[in-house]
């Protein structure tokens, strides 16, 4: 479960101090699918980088399964963040020098998992994401949508809990974008908990709950089932 | 997959960035390692020539240089021969022995060779006692080192003692003694026949290696020298040995009084010039160790930080899959690490090869690799590699994550 | 006056020079014909008519009128090949000329003087006879040992005796005998740093060439200690890196003749 108490992230720009997001409380619950929507600049991202623990907010705290993140150092987060969390980007964030096997190889190589074991982990998640024929390609022999999927492959290869995803599907043509989304709801059926920042309102429709941000605020949280429910938190 | 595993595919991504950001590295510790071999045989050659050489004293001509009379170089004027006996007639105390020696340049079997003509010993001995008995009869104290001779020493005997003692008991005037480099080069053994300005000379002698430019030398009488290039009698340079340091010190001022004509230089003075020479090889070397230190470690920071700049997302996305800033900064370091390392062997592998081609070249010595300078060279290589790459690293391990989910 | 004076000087110095200035047909027959009449020849090494030569010919010859019965002179050019064969044979042939070589009766060389001499060098060269025959004995490489005595008979010193039956000596030992009343070796004493008053009994002095006091020794000296002075004569000096110190030792653990 995560928990947001009290956050406020601020940035100071040219004197002037700027609120980038703030929440009095918010939860998620595990295995809920949420889809953060909301305008360019209205503090998607922040939140998302705030939830994964890698933006320590000015104040409140996120708890993640009862931890405290932001109370632990910046290795210990990383830590925290290897065992429980996936991350999907926009653009894949693929290493370039890498080939695919190597690149799901990554998040692995930070755990204690042997080398063995590591390659048989990232061959098996590669070939569940119909890569199997492209385990030895790197990054730029890949097509957009096989980019993407090496990239979930990557974020799935450690088990993790919880998937943070920015904008999954803002790079991937309809067909691709689609297998990314039956992967999440693959993902969502097998009780992980998703977090996936959206422009595209036919993504958030997947979710099963949205919480829209304006400005910072989160204006609006609403069930997949109901019709909008405004709840603005105070900032 | 690993952070060496990491390291090394990223190293072999870009081939022509890495061989750019060493070449610094590799070049400083190629000079360091060439300048510091050159100079320590140098050393080693210098000292051997002193302990050959004794306690030496060299007369030349005043406008001859010391490298004339290495370089065994004719042009840098003549002595009259008679300065020999005049240095014996004079009765000074502490001489030893007195060689003249004259250079000629001819080629032999299509070599070019320098013929250097002595004078063996045996034909300035009787006069040299004379005078050292008439002066004991007549003279008072003759100061330090007046010894007997109460031991027949066979030093001088064998052809090899040209090596050892610069100087040959006998020489008969139509025998030569070859340096073991020409001998090697005309194919030439004991009791061959030579022609020298078609006259027929028999080898009686090869000289064992010296690492010394006289491996490239014959030595035949002085008068057959002087008689066949029409030399009259003359020579470049006299070599005069004192029994021991303090005679050879002592002698200098009275020589240069007996012999105004001629410049006297002590083999002290001749090792100074040549430490001097070293010195300067020696503090170049450490110059090069600082510019390979300045330009080198400046080059190796400056694109390790600019491959930190160009790896801002990958780092930020290594940070959000759970690496620690020290992996961060361990995959620059050893980064660093395997470019100090192997610009460092490979530069210093470059190095003793040009060493060893060059410095026969160069410095007329023969070397060989020194495996402490070569391991210090690769060792300092690396420490400067590391050193240079620590801040950026720093930098890398201090990047905000969220970086990576910026757009590009 | 003043004038005539130095006119009949400058014809005197032309005579004279015009005397000396004519090569000697055979300088060597002139050389063993003075030996033979037992006479120190001065051999006058010349290449040229120079003032220089004029002067040492000029010199020479009045030093050797001084002594008419004892020397002769000889001048040897070394434009002929018999002067170049002369002077081969006592290795000046490429030394500074003019050049004076004396040489005493029993073919010791008594003095050596290149390009100028003066009268006293050649007064010097003249030597008496003892002197003369340990010179010939030094320039032969012989350990010189000149019995002393003050009476006709020389005593040899029973270690002396002793050293001539040792393999390492026996055939580099002279032994020569000198009468320390004898004034005429007064030099020869002078130069051994004889007290004549410690010449009681047998005592020797002994020189090693090429012309080096190595000590004095007497009745009570042993052949070890005769032995070990002239090891230590073969060193020079005090340096531990002077070839002669380490000569002397090597001699001393492994002598050799000469």
């Amino acid at each position: 479960m995560i928990q947001l108490e009290a956050i406020r992230k601020d940035y100071q720009r040219r004197g002037q101090i700027l609120t980038a997001f703030a929440c009095e409380s918010q939860q998620i619950e595990d295995g809920e699918y949420v889809a953060i929507v909301g305008p360019s600049g209205s503090g998607k991202t922040t939140l998302l980088s705030m939830l994964g623990g890698m933006l320590s907010p000015t104040t409140g705290r996120v708890l993640v399964d009862g931890i405290s993140l932001y109370e632990h150092s910046v290795a210990e987060r990383s830590a925290i963040r290897g065992q429980k969390m996936g991350f999907v980007f926009q653009s894949f964030n693929l290493i370039p020098y890498l080939s695919a096997l190597q690149n799901v190889q990554v998040p692995l190589s930070f755990t204690t998992t042997s080398a063995s074991e590591q390659l048989e982990r990232a061959t098996e998640m590669l070939t569940q994401l119909g890569l199997a024929e492209r385990l030895h390609h790197k990054p730029s022999e890949l097509s957009v949508g096989q980019q993407q999927r090496v990239a979930l492959a990557r974020t799935l290869v450690n088990d993790p809990q919880i998937i943070l995803a920015d904008e999954p599907t803002g790079n991937l043509d309809p067909t691709s974008r689609e297998v990314v989304l039956e992967i999440f709801e693959q993902c969502h059926q097998q009780g992980r908990t998703l977090v996936v920042v959206t422009h595209d309102p036919s993504v958030a429709q997947r979710a099963t709950r949205r919480l829209t941000l304006v400005d910072g605020m989160l204006v609006r949280a609403e069930d997949a089932s109901s019709n909008a429910s405004p709840q603005v938190a105070a900032a | 997959m690993n952070l060496r595993s990491i390291i090394w595919h990223e190293l072999k991504s870009r081939p022509a960035g890495v061989a750019f950001n060493s070449l610094t590295i590799f070049l400083g510790v190629a000079a360091l390692v060439a300048i510091r071999h050159v100079t320590v045989h140098s050393e080693q050659a210098v000292s051997k020539q002193l302990t050959n050489l004794g306690a030496n004293i060299l007369v030349l001509p005043k406008e001859a240089t010391l490298q004339d009379y290495y370089a065994a170089d004719q042009n840098g004027g003549t002595l009259p021969e008679e300065y020999v006996a005049e240095i014996f007639l004079s009765g000074l105390s502490g001489v030893e022995q007195v060689s003249p020696r004259l250079n000629v340049s001819t080629e032999l079997g299509g070599h070019p060779v320098a013929v250097t003509g002595i004078l063996p010993q045996s034909e300035v001995d009787s006069l040299a006692a004379w005078q050292a008995t008439t002066m004991f009869m007549n003279a008072a104290d003759t100061g330090c080192c007046t010894k007997a001779n109460v031991a027949t020493s066979d030093d001088l005997k064998a052809p090899e003692a040209l090596v050892k003692h610069r100087a040959i008991q006998d020489l008969d005037k139509t025998a030569l003694v070859l340096g073991a480099d020409i001998a090697q080069k005309l194919n030439c053994q004991v009791n061959d026949r030579l022609k020298l300005q078609d006259e027929d000379f028999t080898v009686i002698g090869v000289l064992p290696v010296t690492g010394t430019v006289d491996d490239g030398r014959v030595f035949a009488h002085l008068h057959s020298i002087q008689r066949l290039w029409e030399k009259d009698s003359t020579c470049n340079a006299i070599e005069i040995v004192g029994c021991c340091e303090d005679a050879a010190g002592s002698l200098v001022p009275q020589l240069r009084e007996l012999l105004p004509e001629a410049k006297v230089v002590t083999i002290s003075q001749v090792v100074e010039t040549q430490v001097g020479v070293n010195e300067l090889m020696a503090k170049t070397s450490w110059i090069v160790l600082a510019v390979m230190i300045l330009v080198g470690g400046a080059g190796l920071a400056g694109s390790i930080a600019s491959n930190v700049r160009e790896r801002r997302r990958e780092i930020g996305t290594l940070m959000a899959l759970g690496a620690t800033p020290g992996f961060i900064q361990k995959l620059f370091l050893g980064k660093a690490f395997i470019l100090g390392l192997c610009a460092g062997s490979i530069g210093c592998l470059v190095g003793v090869s040009a060493a060893i081609i060059a410095g026969p070249v160069w410095a007329g010595v023969a070397i060989t690799p020194l495996v402490g300078t070569s391991l210090l060279a690769i060792f300092a290589a690396t420490v400067v590699a590391l050193v240079a790459a620590w801040w950026p690293a720093h930098g890398a391990a201090r990047l905000d994550p969220c970086i990576c989910f910026r757009e590009v | 006056m003043k004038t005539i004076t130095q006119l009949a000087l400058a014809f005197a110095c032309l005579l004279s020079v015009h005397n000396v200035s004519f090569a000697q047909a055979d300088a060597g027959a002139a050389l063993a014909q003075a030996q033979q009449a037992g006479q120190f020849t001065f051999l006058v090494f010349y290449k040229d008519n120079s003032p220089q030569t004029q002067k040492m010919l000029q010199v020479v010859q009045q030093g050797v009128a001084g002594h008419a019965q004892q020397a002769t002179l000889a001048t040897v050019s070394m434009a002929t090949p018999a002067g170049q064969a002369l002077a081969e044979k006592f290795q000046v042939s490429r030394a500074p000329m003019p050049m004076t070589v004396a040489v005493a009766p029993n073919g010791a060389v008594t003095g050596l003087f290149s390009r100028q001499v003066a009268k006293a060098n050649i007064d010097a060269a003249i030597v008496p006879p003892v002197m003369m025959d340990c010179m010939k004995q030094l320039q032969d490489q012989k350990l010189v040992f000149v019995c002393l005595t003050t009476s006709e008979q020389a005593a040899v010193p029973a270690g002396v005796r002793a050293l001539q039956l040792d393999p390492t000596f026996k055939d580099r030992m002279a032994l020569i005998g000198l009468n320390v009343l004898d004034t005429s070796e007064a030099r020869l004493m002078q130069q051994l740093k004889v007290d004549v008053a410690q010449v009681q009994g047998p005592y020797a002095a002994l020189i090693a060439p090429p012309g080096v006091l190595v000590g004095h020794f007497t009745a009570t000296s042993t052949a070890q200690q005769i032995g070990a002075a002239i090891h230590k004569a073969g060193k020079c000096c005090d340096d531990p890196n002077c070839k002669h110190a380490q000569n002397a030792q090597a001699s001393q653990s492994n002598a050799t003749r000469r």
